[in-house]
């Protein structure tokens, strides 16, 4: 019988570049949108269908930490800016996930009633490595 | 020393500096102005990915002025209202204050004019 131990995101950190920046993030997601293929056909089967290529997204949501210059936000601004991808290693209770994706632009918003925080969805780019056990030692928390 | 024991006691020291006299928690004896810590609802909540234990904190400021006559004591009230405000530091946010009332604290010390300012603000393990 198949057996798992419970986790939440204190088992789980996000990595960009060689910095660890689960102390800014609230939560992350790596999702796999794949698309379908389909062709009708005149024949008893109707559809024919078979699995067409995956793209993955990393979203990231996090406080918003502009004031600081190693930062996430700056982090992704200066990685945009020059349409880079940054590395990324996400582990999920021991497993990790290692990848490249497209640098985007966080959303800045000013809000008077709550805390400033942003996200942003940025594509892989390239394979994914993993799940594999987590190797990588995270670099001094911010 | 908890994650929220230290936010209370650094917010209520910070507010006693800019000359905001306040505690970390109800003392025993009321001696209004003053402005007290209470935990509000929820008071911890879990808020970033990690091993490192980062919470935010839900605290509610108890605002107390004496009661003089109805005019005086809300006018001092707000003042202290926006003393608090001002005193704030950045990464301490601010939502709402609700409606003044009194509380009567006792034979021996009265009774006070009361509003709660609710605050949220983080903590991190050290």
């Amino acid at each position: 019988m198949a057996t798992t131990t419970p986790f939440s995101g204190r088992q789980c950190t996000l990595t960009i570049g060689s910095t660890d920046y689960s102390n800014v993030v609230q939560s992350f997601t790596l999702k796999a949108e794949t698309e379908s293929l389909t062709y009708p056909v005149t024949g008893g089967d109707g559809v024919l269908a078979a699995s067409g290529p995956t793209t993955w997204t990393l979203s990231v949501t996090f406080a918003n930490d502009i004031a600081d210059t190693s930062g996430l936000v700056m982090a992704l601004w200066t990685a945009a800016q020059s349409d880079s991808t940054i590395d990324f290693v996400a582990t999920w209770n021991g497993q990790q996930i290692t990848g490249k994706a497209v640098a985007k632009y966080p959303e800045l918003s000013a809000d008077a009633s709550s805390i400033a925080s942003t996200s942003v969805d940025m594509e892989v780019s390239g394979a994914l490595t993993g799940p594999v056990p987590a190797t990588k030692t995270a670099a001094a928390g911010k | 020393m908890a994650i929220a024991t230290r936010v209370r006691e650094e917010l209520a020291d910070l507010l006693t500096q800019q000359g905001v006299p306040a505690f970390p928690a109800l003392p025993h004896a009321i001696t209004p102005p003053m402005v007290a810590f209470q935990a509000g609802e929820p008071y911890i909540r879990i808020d970033r990915i990690g091993a490192t234990l980062q919470v935010e904190v839900q605290l509610v400021a108890s605002m107390m002025v004496p009661t003089l006559d109805g005019t005086g004591s809300l006018e001092q009230l707000e003042e202290l209202i926006d003393a608090v405000l001002k005193a704030l530091p950045p990464d301490v946010f601010a939502s709402e204050v609700s409606a003044p009332r009194v509380d009567r604290l006792g034979e021996a010390q009265g009774a006070v004019l009361i509003a709660d300012l609710d605050l949220t603000t983080y903590g991190k393990e050290e």
